[in-house]
């Protein structure tokens, strides 16, 4: 009697739970920074590990407690933060940096028995990355990366060894994904994979913009900056497939506004003129809708539609 | 019944089913046309913005005026219910507004930009009514609100308007935008237009309230205001078939979202302990009020489920 089963939580009602865990927990790590009055990266650290720590007890203990797991998220992501504002004071290196939150987000993705802290560890995991790989052959440091020009200069990259950096970073992302959406039958799939597979997915969808520093804010060109936000909204189209393989609505919906964001992002890209751009998008458009008649074409000639 | 995002658990624990061969050919085709049209559109959009202070005003106006009256022809000839139709609607819904923006600012006529915008929805409601597709009227709807949120910020006469308090305008804004979620539920049936008017109104609702935690004027009309938005709220959902507790997870979004701003407004507990205090507040007014819609979401569903079996 499928009627007497529980229903699963809607998409909705799961976003707002999570909103509200992680605005508490911004406001728990602000009342934790003020309280404890951190001196060192050890302090940040510990007490950093010791939240997250007791978020792991909490959500184990809590099964389909409503309270207790918005309890565990909100001390998961006030720990995070603080573990992370440890390692940017105790790290030099930003590539060192990224590296370590990377493995504490994997590690959390894996061990965290909740679907939504799942979700957005895997995320943020993609995002760690993302600034993984592009840090690690050039070194640097954040603050100069995002506020100064002349340091982001430094990042600019010639066409070529922008697309193998780009390759480097997204199209393991992607395969990735491609290997967890065709292990759907796996006993493994509902609380583990599925959730982990969501955050992956809204990774690729909007976070390869983090690729390229300066096509974030602007600051430089030499050619590659436009091609990086087409690129993204290729990547966001391949979650779009991925999706729908899932048959994951919202996801979609989600994949699509990000491949709109991408091309508005392209408009205002720097480092390639408009004539340029506007060249590019006829002649995607004309292949885009050749291959759509072709397809219809073969599709006519099999009897499918 | 079609509930497109909630799963039972006995589908949740079985493999997915994978695409089938006709719903790949679909998505490829869909896809591959809108990537094409938009692609398309975006490289004319690039190419006249890089060529754009070369034009004349003639070859401006020609331009966009012969456009309109292409995609007049493509609307004439082909029903809505074709692409070609429909592409011709949309083309003549953009186009009503780029007309006016380029006459605008060609003559610079002195009118306030909530004027444009109100006249580019009143002449875009026939194109969005022949077209009935929830994306065309969402996108009018954006243009209206759009035109509300300019006027509600002008100082005019109007009753509602600028009278009292920017949080009495945001309120009135969230009202007109559940009534249009009313209306286009009846008309178009389209679930994802609705809630999007919903989140609309509780975005300008939520807007309007935390102005009145921050003591804004005209306390009792925000009160009254708010009070008649959050009964839409919760007769949506309780007339929905099958009941559905989306308005009332954004009545509740909005009330623990005012409510903290009252507390951090109104609270007298320092910094550390208001922090704190905040925090806690915010983890069990949401845990409590989502632990209980989420009861109320199963209790509907297995009486929506009972009914169906009965009949």
């Amino acid at each position: 009697m499928s009627a007497q089963l529980p229903i699963a939580r809607p998409w909705y009602l799961s976003l707002a739970l999570g909103a509200s865990a992680w605005l508490a927990g911004i406001l728990m790590l602000v009342g934790f920074a003020l309280l404890l009055d951190f001196n060192s990266p050890g302090e940040f650290t510990s007490v950093g590990i010791v939240l997250i720590g007791a978020a792991f007890v909490l959500m184990l203990l809590a099964k389909d407690r409503d309270f207790a797991t918005q309890l565990g998220l909100c001390l998961s992501v006030a720990g995070q933060c603080l573990v992370i504002a440890g390692l940017a004071d105790g790290f030099d290196s930003p590539g060192h940096m990224a590296s370590m939150c990377l493995l504490m987000q994997i590690v959390l993705a894996a061990a965290m028995p909740n679907r939504l802290h799942r979700s957005f560890s895997a995320f943020f995991a993609v995002i760690a990355w993302a600034f993984w790989i592009r840090i690690m052959p050039f070194g640097g440091n954040f603050d100069d990366m995002f506020w100064d020009s002349r340091a982001n200069a430094a990042f600019a990259l010639p066409t070529g060894q922008a697309l193998l950096w780009w390759a480097l970073t997204w199209v393991p992302v992607s395969i990735l994904c491609w290997v967890l959406v065709r292990q759907n039958a796996h006993k493994l799939w509902n609380d583990g994979l599925l959730p982990i597979l969501r955050g992956l997915l809204i990774g690729l969808a909007c976070a390869s913009v983090l690729s390229n520093f300066g096509a974030i804010f602007g600051t430089f060109g030499q050619g590659s900056v436009a091609i990086w936000c087409l690129l993204s909204a290729a990547a966001a189209f391949a979650a779009l497939m991925m999706s729908f393989m899932m048959q994951n609505k919202p996801l979609m919906g989600f994949c699509i506004a990000c491949v709109f964001a991408h091309l508005v992002h392209f408009y205002y890209a720097l480092g390639t003129t408009l004539v340029e751009k506007s060249v590019l998008m006829l002649v995607i458009g004309l292949v885009c809708l050749s291959a759509q008649q072709l397809l219809k074409a073969n599709s006519k000639a099999r009897g499918i539609l | 019944m079609n509930h497109l995002s909630e799963i039972t658990h006995e589908q949740h624990n079985a493999p997915l089913a994978a695409p089938s061969r006709e719903q790949w050919q679909a998505f490829w085709q869909t896809s591959l046309q809108s990537a094409g049209i938009i692609s398309l559109s975006a490289g004319a959009i690039f190419f006249l913005a890089a060529n754009w202070q070369h034009m004349s005003r003639w070859q401006r106006f020609g331009l966009f005026e012969g456009l309109f009256v292409l995609c007049a022809v493509f609307a004439w000839i082909k029903p809505a219910s074709h692409v070609i139709g429909a592409l011709g609607l949309t083309g003549l819904t953009v186009l009503t507004g780029v007309l006016f923006g380029l006459y605008g600012q060609t003559f610079q006529t002195g009118a306030n930009t909530y004027e444009l915008f109100f006249a580019w929805a009143a002449l875009s409601v026939p194109f969005a009514w022949l077209s009935r597709q929830p994306g065309l009227w969402a996108f009018w709807s954006v243009i209206l609100n759009t035109a509300l949120a300019l006027y509600a910020q002008t100082p005019s006469t109007w009753i509602f308007f600028s009278q009292y308090s920017d949080s009495v305008n945001w309120m009135v804004l969230g009202l007109i935008n559940l009534s249009l979620a009313w209306i286009f539920l009846q008309y178009l049936q389209s679930q994802w237009l609705y809630r999007f008017l919903l989140v609309c109104a509780a975005g300008f609702m939520t807007t309007g309230s935390i102005g009145l935690a921050f003591g804004s004027q005209g306390g009792q009309t925000i009160i009254v205001l708010y009070l008649v938005a959050c009964a839409a709220l919760v007769a949506f959902a309780w007339h929905a078939k099958p009941k559905d507790i989306f308005p009332i997870t954004l009545l509740a979004f909005n009330l623990i979202i005012t409510s903290t701003t009252l507390f951090a407004r109104h609270g007298e507990l320092g910094d550390i302990g208001m922090f704190f205090a905040l925090s806690f507040w915010v983890l069990i007014s949401s845990g409590a009020a989502f632990s209980i819609l989420l009861k109320l979401h199963r209790l509907w569903h297995s009486q929506a489920d009972a009914m169906e079996h009965t009949l």
